[in-house]
C-alpha cells in the first residue's frame, strides 16, 4: 500500500535522509520512532509529495509519486489525511470551516459538509465547538480538531505526525483511541509518527526505528522488540527512570 | 540564509528570488485564467489591500504634493520672481512619477508586508502544508485573491493619492505664495499621454507587488525570524522592483513621445 | 454609527501608536543623559547597517538618478535647455527623489528588519533575559542601533548621491544624447551646496526616525510569529509617514 525504496534527501548539503526503504500493507499500522532529528517528519512530508526525494521512488497503492505533477499530485494528496505537528489549523476560519475545508475544496454540497463535519466533532467529543475559531482552543482540542480535518473525507491512508506532542496523558489515550477507532471505520492504512512507545506497541503491527536519517529496523511488532536497539528505544520511554 | 554582505551576494540571492517570483507568478496567472474565483476571499482582499490603505496612501502623498509645490515654488521665486505657474510645472511630474511610484512603494511598503507576513506565519505553522493537502494550491488558493485585488486596487490608490497630491499641493500653493487656485489648477498641462503613463505604471506595480510579496511568505523558514525575514525580503524587493518597472516604463514613454 | 465608530477607532490608533513614540523618546532621551550607549554594540550595528543596506542603496540610487534624467530630460527637450539638464538633474535628485527613495529602501531594508530582530527577541524572551541579567535594553540594543542608522543613512546617502549622478549621466547620455561633459558643468555650474545639505540633513533625519520608529515597534512585539510580521508592517509604515512628514518639514524651514 505505502512503498518506499532507497529514498534519499539532503538539504543545503545535509544529508537528512540515507537510502530508506519500508513498506506498509493496506489496512496495517506502522509505528515510527526516533530521537528528534531523525528525519520522521520528512519521511512523512515525501509521502503526500509535499518534499520530493533527491533520489529513490515512493509508491502510495498503484500510484508511484515521482513523476506526478504537483497539480496530478493534488488528486493523489486527497486519499491522504495527514495530521500536522502543530495542528496546521487555519487560524482565520472556524472549527467547523476548518473540519469542512478538505470537503468544501471538493466542492461537495453544504448540506453533505455540514452533516459530516457535525458528525465528526460528535465522535472527537467536542460537540459544541464547530463555530468557535482556533486560538480559544486548548491544545489537546486542538489535535482533536485536527484529527477531525483529517479523517472528514474517509481517506483510505492517515499520516500522524506525533499526534499527542505537548498533551497530558489522559488526553493522550484518548487521541490514541479516536485514531484507532477513525483508522478501524475507513480501513485506512496509517504511520504513526510518536515518542509515546508505551502507546503505539498495543495499536502498531510494526515499527520503524530512524536514527540520523538511516533506517535501523523495520518489521512487524513482535520482531522489532527483538532487535536490540528497537527495544532499547522503546524501553527508555517505558521505564525512563531505570534507563536512566 | 546567507546573508548578502556583498554585490556578489545580493545578485546570488535576487537570482534565487527572481527564480521563484516568476514561478509564482506563472502558475497565479495560470489560475487567473483556469482557477475558481473565490469572491469572498477578493472582496475580503480588496478591502484589506485597497480600503484599509486610502488614509496611508492619502497621508503620504498629501504631503509629497505640499513638498512638491513648496520646492517648485521656493525656486520659482528665486529664478523668475513668479510662483502663478507652480501647479502646471508640477502636476505632470506628480501624474506621471511620483503620484504612481510613491503609491507604489506606499503599496509595497504597507500591503507587501502584510502579504508576507500573513503567508510567512502561515508557511512557518505548516498551515501550507495543510493547503496543499486538500485541493488549495498556494497560488490559487492564496495568491490569485491578492492579486485580483491589487490589480484593482492599487490603479484606484493612485488616482487617489494624485488627487491627495493635487489638493494638498494647491493649499501650500496658495498659502504658502499665493498662486490663485483657478491658475493652479490648469489641467491642460497634464497631456492624455502622462495619464496613460501613470496608469500603465500602477497597473504594472498592481501585478508585481503582491506576487513579489507572496513569493517572499512562500519563502520562509523557520520561526518568528522566517517570518521577519520574509517581511523584510518583501518590502525591499517589491520596493526595488517599483523603482526599475518606473525607470523601464519612463523611458518607454520618453521614446514615444 | 459603526462608520463613526471605525473612525473613532483608527483615530484612537494613531493616538495610541503617537503616544507610544513620544514616551519610547523619553527613555531613549534619558539613557542619552549621560550617554551611554553599549560601545561594542554600536560598532556592531555601524557595521551590520552599512553592510545590510549599502548593495540596496547604491542599486536604488541608480535607478533614482536615471528616472529623474529621464524626467528633466523630458522638460529639457521641450524647452531645448540642453545645458540645464544638470542642474534639473542635481535639484530634483539630491534635494527630494535622492533622500525619500533611500530612506524608504533603507526603511525596508534595515528598519524592518530591526524590527524582526528586536520583535523575534521580544518573543522568545532573550529581552527579559537581558533584564534579568541587569543590561538596560535600551543602552544595549536600542541607543547603538539608532545611533548606527542615524550614520549610516547620512553616510549611505553620499554614496547615493555619486551613484545617482551615475546613473543620471548615463540615462541622459543613452537617451536623450546628452554629452556627459556639458551634464557635468551644467551639475557643477548650478548645484550649490546647499542643495546638498538639504539632502543630506533629510537623510540624517529620516535615518533618525526610522531608527526611533523601528526599535519602538520591535520591543512591543506581542504574540508570537505572527506578532512579529503585524509588528513589521506597522513599523514601516509609521516610518513611511514619518518620512513624508520630516521631508515637508525639513523643506519648509531650510529655505
Amino acid at each position: 500500500m505505502i512503498r518506499l525504496e532507497g529514498v534519499c534527501k539532503s538539504f543545503d548539503g545535509v544529508e537528512v535522509l540515507r537510502d530508506v526503504s519500508f513498506a506498509v500493507p493496506a489496512r496495517g499500522t506502522l509505528g515510527l520512532v526516533g530521537a528528534g532529528g531523525a528525519g520522521k517528519s520528512l519521511i512523512l512530508k515525501l509521502l503526500c509529495g509535499l518534499v520530493r526525494p533527491d533520489r529513490g521512488r515512493v509508491w502510495l497503492g498503484e500510484t508511484e509519486l515521482g513523476p506526478l505533477s504537483e497539480r496530478e499530485l493534488m488528486g493523489v494528496r486527497g486519499r491522504i489525511g495527514m495530521i500536522f505537528q502543530n495542528y496546521a489549523l487555519f487560524d482565520y476560519l472556524t472549527v467547523a470551516d476548518n473540519i469542512g475545508f478538505p470537503l468544501a475544496r471538493m466542492q461537495r454540497p453544504a448540506a453533505e459538509i455540514a452533516a459530516r463535519v457535525q458528525t465528526r466533532l460528535d465522535q472527537v467529543h467536542l460537540p459544541d465547538i464547530g463555530p468557535r475559531y482556533p486560538r480559544e482552543l486548548s491544545g489537546g482540542m486542538k489535535k482533536r480538531v485536527c484529527l477531525a480535518r483529517a479523517t472528514v473525507h474517509d481517506p483510505p491512508i492517515m499520516l500522524c505526525d506525533d499526534p499527542t506532542a505537548g498533551l497530558d496523558p489522559v488526553t493522550t489515550n484518548r487521541i490514541f483511541r479516536l485514531l484507532k477507532d477513525l483508522q478501524a471505520q475507513n480501513d485506512a492504512t496509517a504511520i504513526i509518527v510518536s515518542h509515546e512507545t508505551a502507546y503505539l506497541r498495543p495499536i502498531c503491527d510494526a515499527i520503524a526505528l530512524l536514527d540520523r536519517g538511516r533506517l535501523v529496523f523495520a518489521g512487524p511488532t513482535e520482531a522489532a522488540l527483538q532487535h536490540p536497539e528497537v527495544r532499547a528505544f522503546m524501553e527508555a520511554g517505558v521505564r525512563p527512570a531505570q534507563a536512566r | 540564509m546567507s546573508e548578502p554582505s556583498t554585490l556578489g551576494g545580493l545578485a546570488r540571492e535576487l537570482r534565487a528570488q527572481i527564480g521563484d517570483t516568476i514561478d509564482v507568478g506563472r502558475q497565479a496567472a495560470w489560475y487567473l485564467v483556469r482557477g475558481r474565483w473565490d469572491w469572498p476571499a477578493i472582496f475580503a482582499q480588496a478591502h484589506e489591500i485597497g480600503v484599509r490603505s486610502v488614509f496611508f496612501v492619502i497621508v503620504c502623498l498629501g504631503f509629497l504634493g505640499a513638498i512638491i509645490n513648496l520646492q517648485a515654488g521656493f525656486q520659482a521665486t528665486r529664478i523668475i520672481g513668479d510662483a502663478s505657474l507652480i501647479g502646471q510645472q508640477a502636476m505632470p511630474l506628480v501624474v506621471r512619477l511620483l503620484g504612481p511610484t510613491l503609491t507604489g512603494m506606499m503599496v509595497a511598503t504597507r500591503v507587501g508586508t502584510g502579504i508576507a507576513a500573513e503567508i510567512g506565519s502561515m508557511v512557518v505553522t505548516e498551515q501550507v502544508d495543510a493547503l496543499r493537502m486538500n485541493r488549495a494550491p498556494p497560488a490559487e488558493y492564496l495568491v490569485k485573491p491578492r492579486l485580483v485585488a491589487c490589480m484593482v486596487m492599487v490603479p484606484a490608490l493612485t488616482t487617489i493619492g494624485i488627487t491627495a497630491a493635487f489638493f494638498a499641493g494647491m493649499l501650500v500653493a496658495a498659502v504658502g505664495f499665493g498662486t490663485n487656485p483657478g491658475t493652479y489648477a490648469d489641467f491642460d498641462v497634464v497631456v492624455g499621454l502622462d495619464l496613460i503613463e501613470g496608469m500603465v505604471k500602477a497597473a504594472a506595480y498592481g501585478v508585481a507587488i503582491p506576487i513579489i510579496a507572496a513569493t517572499a511568505g512562500l519563502r520562509a523558514r523557520g520561526g518568528s525570524e522566517g517570518v521577519g525575514e520574509a517581511t523584510t525580503q518583501a518590502v525591499v524587493a517589491a520596493s526595488l522592483a517599483v523603482i526599475v518597472l518606473d525607470f523601464l516604463i519612463s523611458g518607454a514613454v520618453f521614446f514615444l513621445r | 454609527m459603526t462608520a463613526l465608530g471605525r473612525f473613532g477607532g483608527a483615530v484612537l490608533d494613531i493616538c495610541r501608536v503617537v503616544g507610544a513614540l513620544t514616551l519610547f523618546c523619553g527613555a531613549v532621551l534619558r539613557a542619552l543623559l549621560p550617554p551611554r550607549a553599549d560601545r561594542v554594540e554600536t560598532w556592531r550595528a555601524l557595521h551590520r547597517v552599512g553592510v545590510r543596506s549599502l548593495p540596496i542603496v547604491i542599486v536604488t540610487a541608480f535607478f533614482a538618478g536615471g528616472i529623474a534624467a529621464i524626467q528633466v530630460s523630458t522638460y529639457v527637450t521641450k524647452f531645448r535647455a540642453y545645458e540645464a539638464v544638470g542642474w534639473g538633474f542635481g535639484f530634483v535628485t539630491f534635494r527630494e527623489l535622492g533622500p525619500l527613495l533611500v530612506g524608504l529602501m533603507f526603511s525596508g531594508r534595515v528598519g524592518a528588519h530591526n524590527t524582526a530582530e528586536l520583535g523575534t527577541m521580544k518573543v522568545t524572551e532573550q529581552i527579559d533575559a537581558l533584564r534579568i541579567l541587569a543590561i538596560d535594553p535600551v543602552h544595549f540594543l536600542v541607543l547603538p542601533r539608532i545611533v548606527a542608522m542615524l550614520v549610516m543613512m547620512t553616510l549611505l546617502n553620499v554614496i547615493g548621491n555619486v551613484f545617482a549622478l551615475g546613473g543620471g549621466m548615463l540615462t541622459a547620455y543613452a537617451m536623450v544624447g546628452v554629452d556627459p561633459f556639458v551634464f557635468w558643468n551644467s551639475f557643477t555650474e548650478y548645484v550649490m551646496l546647499a542643495d546638498f545639505i538639504n539632502g543630506l540633513v533629510k537623510a540624517a533625519a529620516f535615518g533618525l526616525a526610522i531608527g526611533i520608529v523601528s526599535c519602538s515597534f520591535g520591543l512591543e512585539v506581542r504574540g508570537g510569529a505572527p506578532g512579529v510580521g503585524r509588528a513589521v508592517n506597522s513599523g514601516v509604515v509609521v516610518s513611511a509617514v514619518s518620512i513624508f512628514v520630516l521631508d515637508y518639514l525639513i523643506t519648509a524651514i531650510l529655505q
